[in-house]
């Protein structure tokens, strides 16, 4: 029988993971569908799409470094800062896109002026949308978001990875203990994703969208979903571990 | 692992990853998929009928996700099944998953557009024959190319995670950034060059797109030629950045040589992200200062 | 959504237990009965399992048409990346706890927390989408019955080593994930429109679901085949590839009439409609 404690402590982990992992959903700049034709600020794809797509390349840095290394924690922030990256490429090659592809500057219309550079975003917004491209604000929003997306999922993965590890009489060999692990974080991560982009309806512009206060709400149904996800995860490793 | 195969194989997988994200990108432009789509789908209800091929199969993140693991399931398998040549295998594989998403496009290109009977929109059968071959050589090619990647990571650099799964991760990163970066030249530029150059697309437009092409009138074909230009290719150098971004960092400071070593590379990436947002800083004054604000700003503030 | 219908109407038809609605009832019982045939047969009528597998897609697929009726603001698809992320989890779950009851453990856990979610999204998140709970119900578990089935597919059973060994560990669980998730949303996704026909997106989702099958039916005559598979099992994939490969043609012929039933006008090639056509 496991120790009850650390099964509990896991699966907090857990929760914060999937917690994280909606908080950052709500920092990424998004779109939708408008900002692919230059109509609304962000990057121009769905969020659960982004956020997915983000993560899974912040978790594929996250294993191999585990892979590699063997410490948690820094294949934890690796994780993140791999997440990170891919975000800051997809925004800056998207903005070079809106600049010299379509010939519009950065604006984003749900400010008058940029919260972090206090340039003036209104008279740059094109007549008829509601601004375009990805200003410095969300930038550094996305980034933040991408960086605790990152950690999130690779908390997830790292916590259901070393629980199974820890169980003496694990069947199967480490690439399987890896497989079990990164198909239940990606599961996870769908869930949480799903759930944000409900809560900010499918676009938000980062931190000073005024859809950025209804996160707490979002909190609570992603720390419940994932609890749930994260005992039956655990369930699951345990049985397979032969401890329980 | 010697750190200059690491390097070598690197190359190749940010010269792969290049072509990956360059054919993801134009085969979604061929078939408007993703998020110009709601253009193209909302165009017949304007009084706008058009011959673009309208393939919605879903986004593309899960489209190209789709595609890569039937690749790899259909390659691992023959691969388990008959002692094949690795290269033979990709093929196959990449064979049976294009086979797949054509059955899934055409489907799509039938349903939504009976599903538009009321407007009056008809099924072109040529504009099917022409673009639908195009659609999947794209697919063919995104899918070998991210198996090769596949492939690639799991013998050279040391990331055991099975095939199909790592496809699939590999998958939906392309898609995601195929739809991100992509999409905006063919979305607000190309179904919109009625409209002057330099703006947005006034959302009173939409659904108005162009349809008439060079010479006769406009199919997905004219606009995978357009987008060739500078869609297709910020893609595949948006893909293969950042697949050698990430990689770059643990196979140049490998965290299996000391722990120090993996924190330095932690210090690199950082480095790395905030030379992008300099490089956005100094792109969004530059084109604030070259192309002007679209109005005069007022002479009184407004009130914050 | 029935504009000839008043609200109250609508509520109770929405309000109703979904077993008493036609594609929830049939996809519940053929899929628990065929996958059970499945489980006390053997690997040699392992294809029944597959025949389960469609069925509880095509129940999956019915709710997503349902409440992505109702506009959800971040498209079709994620509605059912949602059903199957919690599928994924409940069903690999299910099978660890028991091999035999899995199926049952399985639907019963989906219906619980696809309800608790959906209730939670709909009360908490305020999108106040009427029956939500549930759809989503109704989503986490046919897909979670098509997951269960699938693993038996390429298992050939549900003792939970070897569908570990064979399913999860060699990365066709990856196929299960996205393939049941695309094969959910992609019928109503493909033919979104105000002229959608529900037989039409039927015949689609059965379409979606059988290619499914068929990869799935060839990964497990191959895999099983350089792995040392008994003869039983190898007949089984083989009888799974047949099947769908003939239902695949026999699906998109149907598909294929309904498109032609439901199109405005279908013409080899010509001009844009003109102005006089389009009023």
């Amino acid at each position: 029988m496991m120790n009850i404690i650390l099964f509990l402590i896991a699966s907090l982990l857990i929760t914060l993971g999937g917690v994280l992992i909606t908080i950052s959903v709500h920092l990424i700049p998004v779109g939708g569908a408008p900002a692919a034709m230059a109509q609304a600020t962000g990057v121009g794809t769905g969020t659960t799409q982004l956020a997915a797509g983000a993560g899974l390349t912040g978790l594929l840095v996250a294993v191999s470094v585990h892979l590699l290394s063997g410490d948690v924690l820094l294949s934890i922030i690796l994780g993140g800062i791999g997440s990170a990256i891919m975000i800051s490429i997809v925004m800056l090659i998207s903005n070079i896109g809106y600049i010299y592809g379509i010939g519009i500057p950065l604006a984003s219309g749900k400010a008058v002026r940029d919260p972090m550079t206090k340039d003036r975003q209104d008279i740059y917004v094109s007549k008829g949308t509601e601004g375009h491209g990805i200003p410095t604000a969300a930038f550094l929003s996305g980034i933040v978001g991408g960086i605790i997306g990152g950690i999130g999922g690779s908390l997830i993965y790292s916590v259901i990875y070393t629980v199974l590890h820890s169980q003496t009489d694990f069947v199967f060999s480490t690439p399987a203990a890896l497989t079990i692990s990164i198909l239940l974080s990606i599961s996870i991560y769908f869930i949480n994703a799903v759930i944000a982009s409900y809560n900010i309806g499918g676009t938000i512009e980062g931190y000073y969208d005024p859809k950025f206060k209804k996160l707490p709400k979002a909190i609570i149904v992603s720390a419940v979903m994932t609890f749930i996800c994260g005992i039956m995860s655990l369930f699951i490793v345990i049985q397979q571990g032969g401890a329980l | 692992m010697d750190p200059l195969i690491g390097m070598g194989v690197l190359a190749l997988v940010g010269a792969v990853a290049a072509i990956a994200g360059y054919t993801e990108d134009l085969e979604s432009v061929v078939g408007s998929q993703s998020n110009p789509n709601s253009q193209v789908q909302l165009a017949p209800q304007m009084k706008y009928p058009h011959r673009l091929f309208n393939k919605a199969i879903s986004g593309e993140p899960l489209s190209n996700g789709l595609a890569a693991v039937i690749g790899a399931v259909i390659a691992v398998s023959l691969e388990s099944f008959y002692d094949l040549s690795i290269i033979t295998v990709i093929v196959i594989g990449s064979v049976a998953a294009m086979m797949i998403h054509m059955i899934l496009a055409t489907t799509s290109f039938f349903g939504r557009i009976s599903s538009q009977s009321r407007f009056k929109q008809p099924i072109y059968l040529d504009v099917f024959k022409t673009n639908l071959p195009v659609i999947a050589a794209y697919a063919f090619m995104t899918t070998a190319c991210i198996l090769i990647i596949c492939y690639l990571m799991t013998s050279y650099l040391e990331i055991w995670i099975p095939i199909p799964l790592l496809a699939l991760i590999l998958g939906i990163t392309v898609g995601s950034i195929g739809s991100s970066v992509g999409d905006i030249q063919y979305g607000a530029e190309r179904l919109y060059q009625n409209l002057e150059f330099g703006s947005g697309i006034n959302a009173a437009y939409s659904g108005n797109i162009v349809r008439k092409a060079e010479s006769g009138i406009r199919s997905g074909v004219d606009n995978s030629w357009f987008s060739s230009k500078f869609g297709g290719p910020t893609t595949g150098i948006a893909f293969a950045a950042v697949l050698f971004m990430t990689s770059w960092i643990t196979v140049l400071f490998n965290p299996e040589w000391g722990n120090a070593v993996g924190w330095i590379g932690l210090i690199a990436g950082v480095l790395f992200i905030l030379a992008t947002i300099l490089i956005n800083r100094f792109l969004e004054k530059s084109a604030r200062r070259n192309f002007g604000p679209y109005r005069e700003e007022e002479k009184t503030e407004i009130v914050e | 959504m029935n504009p000839t219908g008043s609200r109250s109407e609508q509520k109770t038809k929405e309000d109703k237990f979904f077993l008493l609605e036609k594609p929830a009832l049939e996809g519940l019982l053929i899929s628990l009965l065929t996958i059970y045939a499945a489980v006390l047969g053997g690997p040699i009528v392992s294809f029944t399992a597959g025949v389960g597998m469609v069925f509880a897609i095509i129940w999956a697929a019915d709710a997503v048409r349902k409440i992505s009726k109702y506009g959800l603001g971040t498209g079709v698809p994620s509605v059912g990346m949602f059903g199957i992320g919690l599928a994924c989890i409940i069903s690999i779950f299910a099978v660890s706890v028991n091999a035999f009851w899995s199926p049952m453990i399985g639907v019963v856990l989906a219906l619980v927390i696809g309800w608790i979610s959906g209730k939670l999204i709909n009360k908490i998140l305020g999108m106040n989408i009427p029956s939500m709970e549930k759809r989503i119900a109704e989503i986490t578990a046919g897909c979670t019955l098509a997951m269960i089935a699938s693993f038996i597919v390429i298992a050939g059973t549900l003792e939970s080593t070897i569908v570990f060994s064979s399913y999860i560990l060699t990365g066709i669980s990856a196929l299960g994930f996205i393939g049941i998730a695309v094969a959910v949303f992609h019928a109503y996704n493909a033919n979104l429109g105000p002229d959608e026909a529900q037989d039409r997106t039927k015949m689609l989702t059965v379409l979606d679901a059988l290619l499914l099958l068929l990869i799935l039916g060839i990964a497990a005559f191959f895999m099983g085949y350089g792995s040392g598979a008994t003869l039983a099992y190898l007949i089984g994939a083989g009888i799974t590839i047949f099947m769908s490969i003939a239902f695949i043609l026999i699906s998109f012929y149907k598909f294929w009439t309904y498109v032609k039933r439901d199109a405005w006008q279908i013409t080899e090639t010509g001009l844009l409609p003109s102005e006089e056509d389009l009023n």
